[in-house]
């Protein structure tokens, strides 16, 4: 179907449809009135967005279905193109983003209702966009076959979510929430700064930017190499996070609205390990090779340290996120052994921790927006007398997180460990098998991590103070992405034959 | 000597120079209204424009030698450039006018001709093949410079005497006098010893092989180190940059925006001369690229130190000024890796930058015209422009979109592109430790974006009672150094940030002043031209061939 009209249409409203939703909801802010009118609004942003989604979402299918590709040349002075198409490595994320995002859109918010004095409704309209924006950017990140454009693509993202952080974030005090945002901001701007200047290094000396030609590497080791993937790296770290980059994320995880939670932990931190398949593992074979050992030693003290660190973390929100690094360190470790099982292991990963990391945020934001806090400290119902769905979605979720087998995680973790205990030529073998049993370690902390939080919040016989349940629409959620769970667990082989091929092919280009 | 002359291909910096010509025979002649004057110097701008741009495309050269090269040689990448300074040059005839009203009968001529001059010596700037021409150059473009920090009018209180005002102003061209004789002393020098090594004065790749056939290549790079430093006081490039801020401070706005784009442009014009020749003698030899680090050292401080000094200023036209510090940094940046692009990549960069400058300076001014009151009251860090966005969307839109541009940042795709455009050539010469500080100044000048961009969306009504500053301003101040001296702060009451959510409902406490429309139509072009170019950056550089 490459070539298509259909095929063209099909890919260009991926990013296009929320794109143009956001452009919409930004014009229509007029008028002003009462609450009535304000939750109207609440509404229509919500159906306008919510509509838009699930046109792109399907259109997103229809792309993985047919494959077409869509090519224009945009800035000719660099050999920059918007050359969207997808492939096998960027087929799952793009299904799994669409459809988090999707949730991530039509989910209430706090924006949507009256409260704290605020009028929402110049929030509902602005705040959809800018959860819309993040959406279409990121899709143009995951279709672009061009490697420029997908770091303009990463920091297009970063200006909206620094508005929903800095704009809609938790009611926290106003100075926490403009640090938490102006601290994701500026990381993020440094790591995609770093990512621009060695994707610049890749192209200027290759003289190319599709990411095709790239991906079928250089041969012969040297510093230069080895200098590009550094800087690359370095940038990507940032907002995967590896540690010792991690910093900005669980104050940032915590504070930001629950959708803008979603789309960070779902959409952007995967985008992270994606750029590094993308652009280090295909076109610098050599560099990740010398860097390796480095990179998963950062990730294994990452995963250990996020584990040590989750047995302690007194607030809800953090504790989620220090969760999600030590996952992404799993991810990280993936990468980093290298070789078919590691890229496939570190592709169900980040597919499956994108499931998991939106599933925890949805019901973890509706537990701390009811509670009015995220301090585990303060004495509450259990989740499980008063709020059984969101114990459900819980319970679903921490087990997935810890890697309890049947669930999405537990394969991309095992397969992880396998890559790293036999790793692929060119790594230290005794190395990675250290890395291995030391991150085993950590997947232990983490199911500590796993049985205090459901000791803490989910179990327990108080039903005093009573918290609603789940809407609607959260339930909705919560059922979608916990089949989403247990579909990957009991089928990996849906994402791993999907990449399968171009795997190979990405590890068979380098000579 | 000269076998031919081609003088069609001079027609950009004769035009202004006719004008200036006609304004001073007009005066002579009989006396006219100053705004004929003005009227002059536009026709003149415009005539340069016209034949620039008929020049775009190809390589044309004028006063050729028999057997020897050109001259004056005017490339792609230096039509580009000529078109670039004389749109700014543009843009500050546009600032001027709404200022025109208020200059003496006898100074309108006097202001007309100094423009007409330096926008005629930054033109010719990038056309000079050699020294004779790059000495002639730099100093029509910088001397205008004095006389019209000495004679254009400003907002003097009326309190100062005539006298004091005078003085002022005596002081002022003094400052602004060093700097042109300091460029110009070490141009010379460098002149000199650039025929010393190449015994020859035409700078071109092929004097370099000279030089380096000679064994003189310690003076050529002496020469060319020289040349740097003159060419980098226009720049305004740390640590030739003193006077800038100093001058900016005191000119008058449209001086201020002539310094800060024709003048900048002018530099980068002097600049691209050795540079050009090193680069021309790279690609015979086809050598990796020369890396010039004196250049990348002054490009990654004036980032530095521009943009620090940027977060600590409180009024607009001085953060202004260092802004324009930082960006000559990121300006020169490719020119520090010596390859076949790097010209080209510096003047696209300056497309941007001239644009969003411009923006920026109307949007600054126009602000200025209609609230001299609150402009000159000691208080609130840029408090004239606090919630603009929503009190004069007009202005303050564009100026937001300006300052994200300069920052680099999506939505502002252009300045984005400028800024890949840069950096690439300094990537792809691995000189990371360039590369790795200019990161580093994307995040301080997004920064310097924000808290301004914060100032600007910030809920404010046009009165803003005055009290002790409290915690509200946390977020744009936060992690900067704390300002100095000032004792009495307006902030906004606590509550007002709420209340700006709904803002729409309120009902500003005066009617805004009406903006004149040369500062709204500069905006907007300008606007409207980084908006195009953020959807499509491919038509930026295809000016450049």
């Amino acid at each position: 179907m490459t070539g298509t009209l259909g095929g063209s249409l099909a890919i260009l409203a991926v990013p296009l449809l929320p794109l143009l939703a956001a452009v919409v909801l930004v014009l229509a802010r007029t008028g002003h009135g009462g609450d009535r009118r304000a939750t109207g609004r609440g509404l229509r942003s919500r159906w306008v967005g919510g509509v838009a989604m699930t046109l792109s979402t399907a259109a997103a299918v229809a792309t993985v279905w047919w494959r077409p590709e869509v090519e224009v040349p945009w800035i000719p002075a660099l050999g920059v193109r918007l050359h969207l198409g997808v492939d096998g490595i960027s087929a799952p994320l793009l299904l799994m983003t669409s459809v988090v995002a999707t949730l991530a859109v039509v989910l209430p918010s706090t924006s949507d209702r009256p409260a704290g004095g605020v009028d929402p409704m110049i929030g509902a309209g602005r705040y959809r966009a800018c959860l819309l924006l993040v959406a279409a950017a990121s899709a143009t990140a995951l279709l672009s076959r061009d490697a420029v454009v997908f770091v303009i693509a990463l920091q297009v993202t970063l200006v909206p979510l620094w508005w929903l952080v800095q704009r809609y974030g938790s009611p926290a005090e106003d100075a926490d929430r403009g640090g938490a945002a102006t601290r994701f901001l500026l990381t993020s701007v440094v790591g995609t700064g770093l990512t621009l200047l060695g994707v610049l290094a890749l192209v200027v000396t290759r003289g190319t930017a599709d990411l095709d030609v790239l991906a079928q590497g250089v041969s012969g080791v040297d510093d230069a190499q080895t200098a590009v993937a550094a800087v690359l790296l370095l940038g990507l770290a940032v907002s995967v996070p590896v540690w010792p980059l991690h910093s900005w994320l669980p104050w940032v995880h915590a504070t930001a609205p629950t959708a803008a939670t979603i789309l960070l932990a779902s959409v952007l931190m995967p985008l992270g390990g994606y750029g590094m398949i993308r652009l280090v593992v295909g076109p610098l074979p050599d560099g990740l090779s010398a860097l390796a050992p480095l990179l998963a030693a950062a990730a294994v003290v990452g995963i250990v340290w996020a584990g040590l660190t989750c047995v302690v973390e007194r607030d809800l929100g953090r504790l989620i996120a220090w969760a999600a690094v030590a996952t992404m360190g799993m991810v990280v470790l993936a990468i980093a052994a290298g070789g078919e099982t590691g890229l496939q292991a570190a592709l169900l990963g980040l597919t499956a921790h994108g499931v998991v990391a939106a599933l925890l945020a949805v019901v973890v934001g509706a537990l701390v927006d009811r509670w009015g806090s995220a301090d585990l400290r303060a004495p509450r119902a259990a989740v499980r007398e008063t709020a059984p769905r969101l114990g459900w979605g819980l319970t679903l979720g921490v087990a997935a997180l810890v890697g309890v087998p049947g669930l999405a995680v537990f394969w991309a973790d095992l397969s992880a460990l396998l890559a790293a205990w036999d790793p692929t030529d060119g790594r230290t073998a005794g190395w990675f098998r250290f890395f291995a049993v030391l991150a085993l370690v950590g997947a232990v902390l983490l199911a500590a991590f796993g049985v205090r939080v459901l000791r803490e919040v989910w179990a327990g016989d108080r039903v005093e103070p009573r918290i609603s349940d789940a809407g609607r629409v959260e339930a909705a959620a919560i059922v979608l992405l916990g089949l989403a769970l247990l579909v990957l667990g009991v089928l990996p082989s849906l994402v791993l034959d999907l990449s399968a091929v171009d795997v190979a092919r990405l590890l068979g280009g380098a000579p | 000597m000269i076998a031919t002359y081609d003088l069609g291909v001079m027609l950009p910096v004769i035009a202004p120079l006719l004008a200036a010509f006609l304004c001073l025979a007009v005066d002579l002649i009989r006396p006219v209204p100053p705004v004929a004057h003005l009227g002059i110097a536009a026709v003149g701008i415009l005539g340069g424009l016209v034949a620039a741009l008929l020049g775009l495309g190809e390589t044309r050269g004028a006063f050729c030698v028999d057997g020897g090269g050109c001259l004056a040689v005017v490339g792609p990448v230096d039509a580009g450039l000529q078109v670039l300074v004389l749109l700014g040059a543009g843009a500050v005839l546009a600032l001027a006018a709404a200022q025109w009203p208020q200059v003496a009968p006898d100074r309108a001529p006097v202001l007309a001709v100094l423009m007409l001059i330096a926008t005629a010596g930054a033109v010719a700037l990038p056309a000079a093949r050699d020294v004779g021409s790059w000495w002639v150059g730099l100093l029509l473009a910088t001397l205008p410079m004095v006389g019209l920090v000495a004679l254009a009018p400003r907002e003097v209180p009326a309190t100062r005497s005539r006298t004091d005002r005078r003085g002022g102003e005596i002081a002022e061209a003094l400052i602004a006098a060093t700097p042109v004789l300091a460029s110009f002393a070490l141009l010379a020098l460098a002149g000199a010893l650039w025929y010393l090594a190449t015994g020859t004065a035409l700078m071109t790749g092929e004097a370099v092989f000279g030089a380096r056939g000679a064994g003189t290549e310690s003076l050529l790079a002496a020469s060319v180190v020289l040349g740097i430093a003159g060419a980098a006081v226009p720049l305004v490039l740390t640590p030739f940059h003193g006077w800038g801020p100093l001058i900016q401070r005191a000119a008058p706005g449209p001086v201020v925006a002539h310094l800060s784009t024709v003048s900048v442009l002018a530099g980068l014009g002097a600049l691209l001369v050795p540079v050009r020749a090193l680069i021309e003698a790279g690609a015979i030899t086809a050598a990796p690229p020369t890396q010039l680090h004196v250049l990348g050292l002054l490009a990654v401080l004036s980032m530095t130190a521009g943009n620090l000094m940027a977060l600590r200023q409180r009024e607009p036209m001085p953060l202004l000024a260092w802004l324009v510090v930082a960006q000559s940094g990121w300006l020169v940046l490719p020119l520090a890796a010596v390859t076949p692009s790097s010209s080209a990549a510096a003047v696209g960069y300056a497309l941007v930058l001239v644009v969003a400058l411009s923006v920026a300076f109307a949007c600054v001014l126009g602000v200025r015209s209609t609230r001299p009151a609150v402009a000159h009251a000691p208080g609130t860090a840029l408090g004239e422009h606090v919630g603009l966005v929503r009190r004069r969307p007009t202005l303050g839109l564009p100026l937001a979109f300006a300052l994200l541009t300069l920052a680099g940042l999506p939505p502002a795709i252009a300045g984005l592109s400028a800024k890949i455009l840069v950096l690439a050539p300094v990537a792809g010469a691995s000189m990371w430790w360039v590369g790795l500080v200019a990161v580093a100044n994307l995040a301080l000048g997004l920064v310097v974006a924000l808290r301004w961009i914060f100032v600007l969306a910030r809920p404010g009504d046009d009165v803003v009672p005055a009290e002790p500053d409290t915690g509200d301003r946390a977020d744009d101040t936060e992690d900067l150094p704390a300002p100095d001296g000032d004792d009495t702060t307006v902030a906004i009451p606590a509550t007002s940030r709420e209340a700006a959510a709904s803002s729409t409902t309120s009902t500003p406490s005066a009617p805004e002043p009406p903006t004149h429309r040369t500062y709204l139509a500069v905006a907007w072009i300008g606007t409207a031209v980084l908006l195009v170019t953020s959807v499509a950056p491919g038509l930026l550089f295809s000016l450049l061939g």
